[in-house]
């Protein structure tokens, strides 16, 4: 069956009333807990796992996905509104979305971002559809020396992601990576810096992290900057759409975007949010002008939000082909096949097209029916931001604390976000960037896991990562990079030195 | 001015603190069984979103709701191999209204491998009764050159530590497989491991790895497509769901790993209460469709009485312990 | 010695006690060796390199000028830290009913010019509202009231 055959077979079963139904439920619901600080898709889709039994199985898929997918649209929403990030692969829009908001341009931020997630869902869709098993291939062909080289290009290519300096940038992801590196080391089983504290030996959880240092500290920030006495919002507020110029940006940008999440999401582990701090890594270095980046441009929020949502597509390639889950939330869609009796692998696109080509044509739909449910409501999201912020974020600092408690049930992770707050905000006031430390924190431990695997499968040989071709080019590659940013700063820093000295 | 209005402050603090305190004088021990359950019940499960023994406890609960007549609510506190919510159940008010799911790895692996838990698990709990159990399967590349388990052992013996296995954490049911495995029958193997069986897997199909133990859940997919190909069962007799796949014990006479899921309170239990529980127990797991439901992930639907479950803890702790010193696996 | 850069100054004092704080705590973990790591190899060299750079920052600081901090006031993020704390600690003892309009009302404290009145309102509607959303409308298990 032809790619077209299989997506038109698909096509109906998606666009069948009651499939349109469970989508919509789907999405709905994916859209409300993505914009709730720490609750994540996953608990939800594991509570709804059960729920599925009595539905048929391609039903059953498209509301799961539904949610899935509707969480990162709603956890784009918050990252822009309030600097929170939903999802790990939200806090880079952080940066610059969260800036448009700041600027009165939260309406076109958010329309920017739910139109660059439409376009690339469509796109990775086509992609699933026509490159499934050469993706497939792709993921189960790249080896752990590749994997390193890969995540350390991609740390090298991010670091420079504040408009800060450099020097505070790589600072702040170097934090990031020691507070990773907090739990209980994968290759031992000896706890490090747990101070004995049994709750964190099974580390930091990325929502404490998000909900401390994006969230909670932004809000300190504000207020000790003296934002009481107004709205969010500190000057008039624009309209929803993007103006053409920031057409001619974004589009561009969306398409790189959809890109590198396409491929980089079928990565198993943390494809996803590699694949949006590549995407703004990448928008920053071929910019004329990287100064923009930071205080609201329009590229920062379109490329990484297209790169999350094609990431968010592609990642269910290696579920369908392989039966392998890219990340937590494909297991639970494999185990929805599960308890239907579907066993997910190759065949399945033979075997049971309705359910595979369904699944596929419905990443379609669903990306349509949130473009839908979510324009109209970006007026209304705006509209809140007209609240006066001293009701507001009161209300932020409970939510943001509910949050934190239902990742695990766990007051003691309250108390650590309590404390991340505070180093966060730290951080923010001496000029860091929390998306620097977020980079580290997400990026670093899987550096070493990586490192170390190779060196267990290599024997010790540190030539490995020459040897294998893909590595050895993506070392070159940051290689490059680094001396492409250091050197200029190198040259500026002695030409400062002479002038101090000619003074 | 600013005295005053932080002062309005502390009356409302003290008035919480009352309220608090008095509504939880006011608890009083549960009185009789007759009333229980009385409120909503907690199903705490010390496993991730989504994996396998999630899907088991969410089958489980409405279950346990529709035969008590109350809500039962699973409560996921996933963390460090699983410890961190059997820790939980431990610690939890013996009242009947909050229950777990005891893993063989918290109960019978773990103690062995961190000094401190926060519980006993002889003593910790009211063992209530088994719930599930499961076996592991030796896979390899389907285009491996090893042909079966005896070929296996003897790669191994001939190239040590030149064979290397994944698994999906230190401490692992996949991970102690492999020990007991190179422990029984002598020879030296590389243990390479993973977040979670299923970037293990990825490089078993990629050949970086030489082979793997694991639940059939996680490798029917691949099993089926070709890409696998199944040495052996770790039970001691060969078992339906993959017919005519011989015992590794065939090879290693006596290897035997079974994993099992258990239902626990904490320690206290009325006896009424736990007696009820059992039979309920029993009951939902001979159900067809729970049968069914379980099979589908791996797992078959068992029961037990109290005491035989406390005693598959214990036997199992005792089989797990000198293994996993003598292999050196600590988790200080 | 002039302080020419606060903000670097700060940053770099900060940068340089964490990474100080993880190199001794990280001390007694097993280092190996480069192709053979232990535990502690990688967050060592990690914790190195940020040392470093804090230092790095607090030297440029006081050689580089720099834009002075904004006026620095303690009293939001005592607040909003303490109302987080305040979650923490009575969510389990007090339940909801308790933990979430006192968490509102301290970190209503961070801002000083409204009456007790309105914080009281304004805490309880709110608190109202993330009950009907969280535990009603979601179900997630927070526990409600105290001792529960």
């Amino acid at each position: 069956m032809s790619a077209f055959d299989g997506l038109a077979t698909g096509l109906a079963t998606a666009l069948a009333f009651h499939n349109l139904l469970f989508a919509l439920a789907g999405c709905l619901c994916g859209t409300l807990i993505g914009v709730l600080p720490g609750v994540g898709p996953l608990a939800t889709m594991a509570m709804l796992l059960p729920l599925t039994s009595y539905f048929p199985a391609e039903s059953a898929l498209i509301m799961l996905a539904g949610v899935y997918y509707g969480a990162q649209y709603g956890g784009s929403t918050t990252a822009i509104l309030v600097n929170l990030p939903g999802e790990s692969s939200s806090a880079i829009t952080c940066i610059d979305g969260h800036q448009m908001a700041r600027a009165g341009r939260a309406g076109v931020a958010l329309t920017v971002a739910a139109l660059a997630s439409f376009f690339a869902g469509c796109v990775a869709t086509l992609v699933i559809a026509g490159f499934a098993d050469g993706l497939s291939q792709l993921a189960v062909s790249f080896k752990p020396a590749d994997y390193f080289s890969l995540i350390f290009f991609g740390l090298i290519g991010a670091t420079a992601l504040s408009a800060g300096s450099m020097t505070t940038s790589v600072a702040a992801t170097l934090i990031g990576i020691l507070l990773g590196c907090v739990g209980t080391d994968l290759y031992t089983g000896i706890q490090r810096f747990t101070l004995g504290i049994r709750p964190l030996a099974a580390g930091i959880d990325f929502v404490c992290l998000a909900i401390g240092v994006f969230g909670l500290a932004e809000i300190i920030a504000n207020l000790t900057r003296g934002a009481m006495d107004q709205t969010l919002l500190s000057r008039h507020v624009s309209g929803q759409w993007p103006t053409a110029e920031d057409w001619r940006r974004a589009w561009p940008a969306a398409l790189r975007g959809t890109a590198i999440g396409s491929a980089l999401g079928v990565l198993p582990g943390g494809g996803a949010s590699l694949g949006s701090f590549a995407a703004y890594a990448v928008e920053r270095r071929i910019t004329r002008d990287p100064s923009r980046f930071g205080h609201g441009a329009v590229e920062g929020v379109a490329a990484p939000e297209a790169a999350n949502n094609a990431a968010a597509q592609t990642s269910f390639i290696p579920m369908l082909t392989l039966g392998i889950p890219a990340n937590a939330v494909m297991a639970v869609m494999i185990g929805a096949l599960m308890i239907h009796g579907i066993v997910p692998g190759p065949d399945i696109l033979v075997k049971r097209p309705d359910v595979a080509w369904g699944l596929i044509a419905s990443m379609l739909v669903g990306n349509l029916m949130l473009l839908v449910i979510n324009l109209p409501l970006i007026g209304l999201w705006v509209s809140l931001l007209r609240v006066p912020y001293r009701v507001m974020f009161p209300a932020i600092v409970l939510f943001c604390s509910i949050g934190a408690f239902s990742s695990g049930y766990s007051a003691f992770e309250v108390g650590l976000t309590a404390l991340l707050a505070v180093v966060g905000f730290m951080l923010i006031w001496f000029g860091c960037s929390p998306a620097s430390l977020a980079l580290g924190f997400i990026l670093g431990p899987m550096l070493e896991e990586q490192f170390r695997r190779a060196m267990i499968l290599s024997r010790g040989d540190l030539s490995t990562f020459f040897t294998h071709p893909v590595s050895a080019v993506l070392l070159a590659a940051s290689a490059l990079v680094s001396a492409s940013v250091l050197l200029p700063t190198l040259g500026r820093a002695r030409r400062e030195a002479f002038a101090d000295e000619t003074r | 001015m600013p005295a005053h209005r932080n002062l309005t402050l502390l009356p409302a603090m003290i008035l919480a603190a009352v309220l608090g305190s008095s509504s939880a004088l006011a608890q009083t021990p549960l009185a009789s069984v007759a009333e229980w359950p009385s409120k909503p019940i907690r199903l705490i499960a010390p496993f991730a979103h989504g994996g396998p023994t999630d899907q088991a406890s969410r089958t489980l609960a409405p279950k346990l709701a529709e035969a008590l007549g109350k809500p039962v609510f699973v409560e996921n506190i996933p963390g460090a191999g699983s410890t961190l919510g059997t820790g939980r159940i431990a610690q939890a008010e013996p009242d009947g209204h909050t229950f777990g799911l005891g893993h063989v790895g918290a109960l019978s692996i773990a103690p062995a491998m961190y000094d401190k838990l926060g519980y006993d698990p002889l003593t910790s709990y009211t063992t209530i009764s088994l719930v599930c159990d499961f076996v592991n399967i030796l896979v390899v590349r389907a285009d491996s050159p090893v042909r079966s388990v005896a070929d296996l052992i003897a790669q191994a013996r001939s190239r040590p530590g030149a064979l290397t296995y994944g698994s999906a954490g230190i401490g692992s049911s996949n991970h102690l497989s492999g020990e007991l495995l190179a422990s029984m029958a002598g020879v030296k193997m590389t243990h390479v491991p993973y977040k979670g069986s299923a970037p293990a897997m990825v490089d078993l199909i990629g050949g970086r790895l030489d082979f793997m133990f694991d639940i059939l859940l996680n490798s029917m997919p691949n099993v089926q497509s070709g890409r696998l190909r199944i040495l052996g069962v770790t039970s001691l007799t060969e078992i339906p769901s993959v017919p005519g796949i011989p015992p590794v014990a065939q090879a290693v006479p006596s290897f035997e790993v079974l994993g099992w899921v258990g239902l626990l309170g904490p320690a206290g239990l009325p006896k009424p209460i736990t007696d009820r529980l059992n039979a309920e127990i029993a009951r939902i797991m001979q159900m067809p469709e729970i049968v069914k439901a379980f099979a589908g992930m791996g797992y078959i639907a068992r029961t037990s009485t109290p005491e035989a479950f406390h005693a598959l803890i214990e036997k199992d702790l005792r089989m797990w312990d000198p293994i996993i010193r003598g292999a050196g696996i600590r988790a200080n | 010695m002039k302080i020419r850069n606060p903000s670097d100054f700060g940053a770099g004092l900060l940068i340089t006690g964490i990474s100080l704080a993880f190199l001794v705590t990280g001390q007694s973990l097993p280092q190996g060796t480069l192709s053979e790591m232990g535990p502690g190899w990688f967050p060592r060299h990690v914790a190195l390199l940020a040392l470093l750079a804090g230092i790095a920052l607090v030297v440029r600081s006081l050689a580089r000028s720099g834009h002075p901090l904004p006026r620095f006031r303690i009293r939001p993020l005592l607040a909003v830290a303490a109302a987080v704390f305040a979650f923490a600690v009575c969510i389990n003892r007090f339940g909801f009913v308790i933990a979430a309009p006192l968490t509102l009302l301290i970190a209503s404290l961070a801002v000083t010019d409204t009456r007790m009145r309105v914080r009281l309102l304004i805490a309880l509607m709110i608190s109202l509202i993330a009950a009907a959303i969280f535990i009603g409308a979601l179900g997630l298990s927070i526990p409600l009231w105290p001792g529960q």
